[in-house]
C-alpha cells in the first residue's frame, strides 16, 4: 500500500511535469508568434514589445526559480531560433533571468500586481543592457543616446504595456500549471 | 553565491551556454544553423497565419485610425468637385459662346458687305408648329420691319413687327412668307412660299416653274435677290419632292428649309446690305 501511494505520487509528479512542459510549449510558440509575426505589424510606441521577457518574467514571479529557468531557456532558444540577428544571447539572459527572479520571488506572499511590477522593471532594465549590447555588437559606431532614445526607451515602454497586459492571463495559467 | 550552487542552476547554465556558444559561432563562421531551420521550417505556418491576421488588424487599425482624415479629404474632395462642375459648366458655356462667335464671323466674312445685328430668340409663336419667334432686339439696336434674318445655315425668315428693344420674325415656313428663288445648277428661277399644310412638317415649296424646268430632288434653292427683302445667294433650302401641275402646266417643288428651326437659338438680322441694283 506504501508502494502504491509512492508509486501513485511519483505518476501524479510526472503528469504535472507533462502537462507543465506542453502547456509551457504551447505558451512560448504563441509568444514567440505574437512577437515576431503579429507585434512586428503592429508597433506601437515605435517598438515592438518583448512578450517572451513578459513570459519568463510572470513565470519566474508565479511558478519559482525552476520553472523560471526552464521557462527563459526554452523562451530564448526558440526566439533566437526564430528571429536571430546573429548574435545569441538570450537563452542565457532569459535563463539567468528567470533562475534569479524566480528565487527572489518565493518571498514575495501573498503574489500581489505591485511586486510584480517590482521585477518587471527590474526585467526592463536589464533588457535595456542588453540591447545596448547587441547595439555594440552590431554597429561599428554608435551614439548612445540616438540608441536610448529610438530603441531602448520605446522597447521598454512597449514591454512595460505588455507586461502590465498580460499580468492576469499569465496568472491564471500559471496557477493552472502549478496547480 | 549559494543560490547559483545549485545541481539543476549548473545544468541550466550549461545548457543555456551551449544554446549561446554554438549558434553564435555557427554564425560567426557563416553556417546555417540545423536547429534555426528546422524551427523555422515548423513554425513557418503558423507565423504565416499571425502575420495575415496581423496585416488585417493592422489594416482596420490603419481605416479606422485614419477616419478623421477621409473624411475631411472626402468633404475637400466633395468642394474640389463642385467648382470642377462650375468650371465644366462655365467652359460649356464659353464654347458655345466661342462657336457663335466663331460662326458670326464666319457669315461677316462670307458677306462683308452685310450689316448684321446678332438678336437671340426669347419667345415662340404658340401653335403646333414653330414659325414664327421674338428676338431680343428692336429699333434701339437698328432693327427695323423688313429686314432679313440669317443663320450661317441660310435664310431664316424676316422682321415683321418691332418694337424698342424687341421684333417679331415671320419664318420662311409661314404661309405669307414669300422669297424670290433660282437654283444655280439649272439657272431655274421661282419663288419660294410658305403652305399652311407644308408648315406643319417644316417645309416651304417653290412654284411658278414651268412645267419643263430642269429641277431635280437635291437641287440647292438659294435667294434671287428679287424683291426688296433678301439679297441674292442666300441659302435657302433643297429640293426634297416634284410635283407637276397639270392644270396650271407648272411645276411645285417641295423645299426642306436649310435652317433647322427646332434648335435656333441665335440669329442674325441683316440691317444694311448692297444688292445688285445697289439698293441698301
Amino acid at each position: 500500500m506504501l508502494h502504491n501511494r509512492i508509486m501513485g505520487f511519483e505518476a501524479k509528479a510526472r503528469s504535472r511535469l507533462v502537462v507543465f512542459g506542453v502547456s509551457l510549449a504551447l505558451l512560448i510558440l504563441g509568444g514567440a508568434v505574437l512577437q515576431t509575426s503579429v507585434f512586428g505589424k503592429l508597433t506601437y510606441i515605435g517598438a515592438v514589445p518583448d512578450i517572451m521577457l513578459c513570459i519568463v518574467t510572470c513565470v519566474a514571479y508565479f511558478n519559482g526559480r525552476h520553472h523560471g529557468a526552464i521557462t527563459g531557456l526554452a523562451a530564448g532558444a526558440l526566439i533566437e531560433a526564430i528571429a536571430s540577428s546573429g548574435i545569441v544571447l538570450l537563452p542565457l539572459f532569459y535563463m539567468l533571468f528567470g533562475y534569479i527572479a524566480g528565487h527572489y520571488a518565493r518571498a514575495v506572499q501573498p503574489k500581489r500586481f505591485v511586486p510584480y511590477l517590482f521585477y518587471l522593471m527590474f526585467a526592463l532594465f536589464l533588457r535595456a543592457g542588453l540591447t545596448v549590447l547587441y547595439a555594440c555588437l552590431t554597429y561599428q559606431s554608435i551614439h548612445l543616446l540616438q540608441i536610448l532614445i529610438h530603441a531602448v526607451l520605446p522597447e521598454m515602454l512597449a514591454t512595460a504595456l505588455a507586461g502590465i497586459c498580460l499580468y492576469f492571463p499569465l496568472m491564471l495559467f500559471c496557477r493552472k500549471v502549478k496547480a | 553565491m549559494r543560490i547559483f550552487q545549485n545541481k539543476f542552476f549548473l545544468i541550466c547554465l550549461c545548457i543555456a551556454l551551449v544554446f549561446t556558444i554554438v549558434p553564435s559561432v555557427f554564425s560567426i563562421m557563416g553556417y546555417r544553423s540545423l536547429a534555426k531551420n528546422i524551427v523555422g521550417t515548423v513554425t513557418m505556418p503558423v507565423r504565416w497565419v499571425a502575420t495575415t491576421i496581423g496585416n488585417a488588424v493592422q489594416g482596420w487599425g490603419k481605416y479606422f485610425g485614419n477616419m478623421k482624415a477621409l473624411n475631411k479629404e472626402n468633404e475637400a474632395l466633395i468642394e474640389e468637385n463642385k467648382a470642377l462642375k462650375e468650371q465644366l459648366q462655365n467652359a460649356e458655356l464659353l464654347e458655345r459662346e466661342n462657336e457663335r462667335l466663331r460662326d458670326y464671323l464666319d457669315m461677316k466674312n462670307k458677306y462683308p458687305s452685310f450689316a448684321m445685328e446678332e438678336g437671340m430668340i426669347i419667345s415662340h409663336s404658340s401653335g403646333n408648329y414653330i414659325t414664327n419667334f421674338t428676338l431680343n432686339r428692336g429699333t434701339l439696336h437698328g432693327i427695323e420691319t423688313n429686314m432679313p434674318v440669317i443663320t450661317k445655315d441660310g435664310i431664316v425668315g424676316y422682321v415683321v413687327e418691332v418694337g424698342l428693344n424687341w421684333c417679331m420674325v415671320s419664318t420662311l415656313i409661314e404661309t405669307a412668307t414669300s422669297v424670290g428663288a433660282y437654283i444655280p445648277r439649272s439657272e431655274v428661277v421661282g419663288i419660294v412660299s410658305g403652305d399652311y399644310s407644308m408648315r406643319q412638317e417644316g417645309t416651304c415649296k417653290i412654284g411658278y416653274i414651268d412645267a419643263e424646268a430642269d429641277v431635280q430632288v437635291g437641287d440647292t434653292v438659294y435667294s434671287s435677290g428679287t424683291g426688296s427683302v433678301y439679297p441674292a445667294d442666300l441659302k435657302i433650302g433643297t429640293v426634297t419632292s416634284i410635283e407637276v401641275d397639270e392644270y396650271n402646266r407648272t411645276l411645285v417643288a417641295t423645299v426642306t428649309p436649310a435652317v433647322d428651326f427646332s434648335s435656333l437659338k441665335w440669329v442674325m438680322v441683316i440691317t444694311g446690305y448692297e444688292n445688285n441694283s445697289g439698293m441698301q
